[in-house]
């Protein structure tokens, strides 16, 4: 399995850099994710998309409709897809250290 | 500790023989006609090699398609020809024994998107994206299928969609749209019709799009709302996709297939509209009636046969001078090599924008964009899919083009890692999206509207 | 009474066609799922397409991006079914005309080059080499002896014992080997056209193929 060195340690992700293990994710190694996106500096609007992702997806298992991350974070929908340009599974997901979704993503 | 191990390789030894039995009981069991037909077909001329976008990435043997293919057809002639069983060397014969599982599943699920261009291209005419699903029915009976594409399947089979949306989120997230809808057009009157009996058209999602791409649903609904079209949308059979033609599990695919099929026909639509999705239309078009052994009372069309009907019967109208930039289009493999819906976009792409470049080769000849064959989730296989999408990726750069209309939500996918990869700073489209955007709404529309359900009332 | 030679080839030449006809057979025994789409396009158009318009050098990019390579696979091919055509004449053909002799050792010559360029082609390309096997050598040098023999008795004006002979071998080891392409490739050829044409990918006349309806 390929793997990712941060702060020393090995963390294991699949081949498209997706986290294996969700419990391994912190705010810092979501830094080092968005530049391998692509994306120089996650702003707040960044943060909060992310954080919503990652609390949903503790509570319930799975990545949130992209219709609940537009209401509860008030962003337009084009406006995330500006945010994360590989879109919000392949993009934020993948920040907010979620494994890979399921389907045709 | 040595025992330990000792059992994990005998434990791995006894699963290679019952791997291996099982190979062959299948390979009696699975033959067919049109697959006894080409494995005794191919005479190994090798033109087929560069007609791959594997091989022209990468110019490894491997990647010929006849290479691919052939560890097929070594076991038919080992087992089923008279030289194959006395002389095997001689005629490239090879038992199950010789046979590595891990080899052969990377061949087919992993190097082979099967976008059958080299069936086109065959010198003979084998279809060889038949024979490489046949290799994967195989191991998906061994259960060899890799993780992502298995799971992708095993979601739609227990949830009714592949990614498990429930009814309440999706009807949440329709009821959001149709808001967005409505403000677009504004007009409270702009609907997404729920479970309608007796809609003209039933219309089906990939539900990648209610889940994280909504834009193009609101794009498809604006335009059955100017082509005043009876339309509907089931909250609980919406999943249009069938991975399970990708993995090779034909009683998985009935499932899925049958569900939709069922639930057209108890709304008693006349047409099931797919949405722009290769792999979805050619399942419910072609493969569907066989794998459920029956004709359909209503016919399977891809959305972009409707709209082509809308323009050509003025039901909407369009305004080409909103799409200035060059526009090119990418023909996905199971909608136009394999399912034959070849003109329609392009007629529709002449009226909806107006500088509409070919790329070349096009049509039933144009490369795949690497993704197919359910290759986006198989994550184990990304590095190489990116780098087979070469030909792609440079067949794009030379049109000029900075939007690609892809009538297919998983190629759009593999073309906007493309445009990452290669550089090409473009914009991939559904055609839906292109076309709602050209969309002229008349007010007249509206007031007809009004006038004849004032009439008919 | 003919000659044992002759006699011999004929035997073979019933056993490949009655091999060639039970593997027929055998085939048609085979399950087989009919097509229950609704049809797009028309299968015979296709089928049609397969044996006219696709062996057209420009309409595979097979055989457009390699030229050489179809020409040769076409001589090849046509030589071969002259050399046929001669067996089969030797039985009535007391004596070989002058112009037979021209055209036909031309004809002869021509297959024997290209076939033999083909075999160089397969031994000396690589990714060609590791699609082979002995079978694949073999079948070529076979028939380019069977070319070889033709092309001496058209110039002798005889056919010789050993024009049979090889003709015997000719005829056994088609069925078993990869020559019994000569019937598969026909049948698939038409397998191939009826499921295009049915989906309306090829057809004859360009591009009529909306769906109705």
């Amino acid at each position: 399995m390929p793997f990712m060195e941060f702060e020393g340690k090995k963390v294991e992700v699949n081949e498209e850099g997706f986290l294996l293990r969700p419990e391994d994710w912190s705010e810092e190694l979501a830094k080092m994710l968005a530049e391998a996106e692509g994306i120089d500096e996650l702003t707040e609007d960044h943060w909060k998309v992310i954080n919503y992702i990652r609390q949903y997806y503790l509570d319930h298992d799975i990545a949130p409709m992209v219709r609940l991350l537009c209401k509860e974070t008030g962003f337009p929908l084009r406006y995330i897809y500006q945010l994360f340009t590989s879109g919000p599974a392949r993009g934020a997901c993948k920040l907010a250290g979620l494994p890979k979704p399921d389907g045709c993503v | 500790m040595g025992g330990k191990e000792d059992r994990g390789e005998v434990a791995r030894f006894m699963e290679a023989l019952a791997n291996q039995r099982l190979t062959l009981e299948r390979l009696r069991k699975r033959i067919t006609r049109r697959l006894a037909i080409l494995v005794n077909s191919c005479v190994h001329c090798g033109l087929c090699s560069d007609s791959c976008h594997y091989y022209l990435a990468e110019n490894s043997n491997r990647f010929i398609p006849a290479f691919r293919t052939d560890r097929l057809s070594s076991l038919f002639r080992r087992y089923h020809t008279w030289l194959g069983r006395r002389i095997p060397f001689w005629v490239g014969a090879k038992g199950v024994e010789e046979l590595s599982i891990k080899e052969l599943t990377d061949a087919v699920f992993g190097e082979c998107s099967m976008c059958g261009r080299c069936a086109i291209n065959c010198s003979v005419g084998l279809d060889i994206g038949f024979l490489i699903r046949e290799a994967r029915k195989i191991l998906a009976e061994l259960d060899q299928v890799p993780g992502g594409l298995q799971s992708t399947v095993d979601k739609a089979v227990t949830t009714g969609n592949n990614m498990a949306i429930t009814e309440e989120e999706l009807i949440g997230t329709l009821q959001w749209l149709e808001e967005e809808l409505q403000q677009e057009v504004a007009d409270r009157r702009a609907k997404i019709p729920l479970n309608k009996v007796g809609a003209r058209v039933l219309y089906t999602l990939n539900p990648r799009e209610p889940k994280f791409f909504p834009l193009s649903i609101i794009a498809i609904a604006k335009i059955f709302y100017a082509a005043d079209e009876d339309w509907t949308i089931s909250s609980t059979n919406f999943d249009a996709t069938n991975y399970a033609y990708y993995s090779g599990d034909d009683q998985a695919a009935r499932t899925i297939a049958g569900r939709l099929v069922e639930e057209t026909e108890r709304l008693g639509a006349r047409i099931l509209a797919v949405t722009e999705c290769g792999h979805a239309y050619r399942s419910l078009r072609w493969e569907a009636p066989n794998w459920l052994g029956k004709r359909f009372d209503f016919q399977v069309k891809s959305i972009l046969e409707l709209i082509a009907d809308y323009i050509r019967q003025g039901r909407i109208r369009l305004d080409s001078s909103i799409h200035s930039a060059p526009v090119t289009l990418h023909d996905p493999c199971n909608l136009v090599r394999y399912g034959g819906v070849m003109e329609v976009q392009r007629y529709i792409l002449r009226k909806a924008v107006s500088n509409f470049v070919e790329m070349h080769p096009n049509r039933e000849r144009n490369y795949c964009c690497g993704g197919g064959g359910g290759l986006l989730s198989m994550s184990e296989y990304a590095e190489l899919r990116l780098k087979a999408g070469k030909a792609k990726a440079e067949q794009i750069r030379r049109t000029g083009a900075k939007v690609v209309a892809a009538p297919c939500h998983n190629c759009i996918d593999q073309l906007m890692e493309l445009n990452k990869k290669y550089k090409l700073g473009i914009e991939t489209k559904t055609i839906g999206e292109i076309v709602a955007d050209a969309l002229i709404l008349p007010s007249r529309r509206v007031n007809s509207a009004i006038e004849s359900a004032s009439k008919k009332g | 009474m003919l000659p044992l030679s002759q006699a011999l080839s004929l035997g073979a030449l019933l056993f490949c066609i009655i091999a060639l006809l039970y593997m027929l057979l055998q085939v048609r025994h085979l399950p087989h799922q009919r097509d229950l789409a609704t049809p797009r396009g028309r299968w015979w158009e296709g089928i049609v397409y397969a044996f006219t318009k696709a062996l057209l050098p420009w309409s595979k990019e097979s055989s457009t991006r390699h030229l050489v390579s179809y020409l040769a696979g076409v001589v090849f091919h046509l030589s071969t079914f002259f050399a046929l055509f001669l067996f089969f004449l030797s039985f009535w053909l007391k004596s070989v005309p002058a112009s037979l002799k021209l055209w036909g050792s031309l004809g002869l010559w021509s297959g024997l080059l290209c076939g033999f360029g083909l075999l160089l082609k397969r031994i000396f390309t690589p990714h060609l080499r590791s699609l082979s096997y002995p079978d694949d050598y073999f079948s070529n040098a076979l028939v380019e002896a069977f070319l070889l023999v033709s092309w001496i008795s058209l110039r002798e004006g005889e056919f010789p014992p050993y024009f049979y002979f090889i003709a015997v071998i000719f005829f056994l080891y088609l069925p078993l080997g990869k020559l019994r392409h000569a019937l598969f490739c026909l049948y698939a050829r038409a397998v191939w056209g009826s499921f295009f044409g049915r989906r309306g990918v090829l057809s004859l006349w360009g591009a009529k193929r909306t769906e109705g309806r």
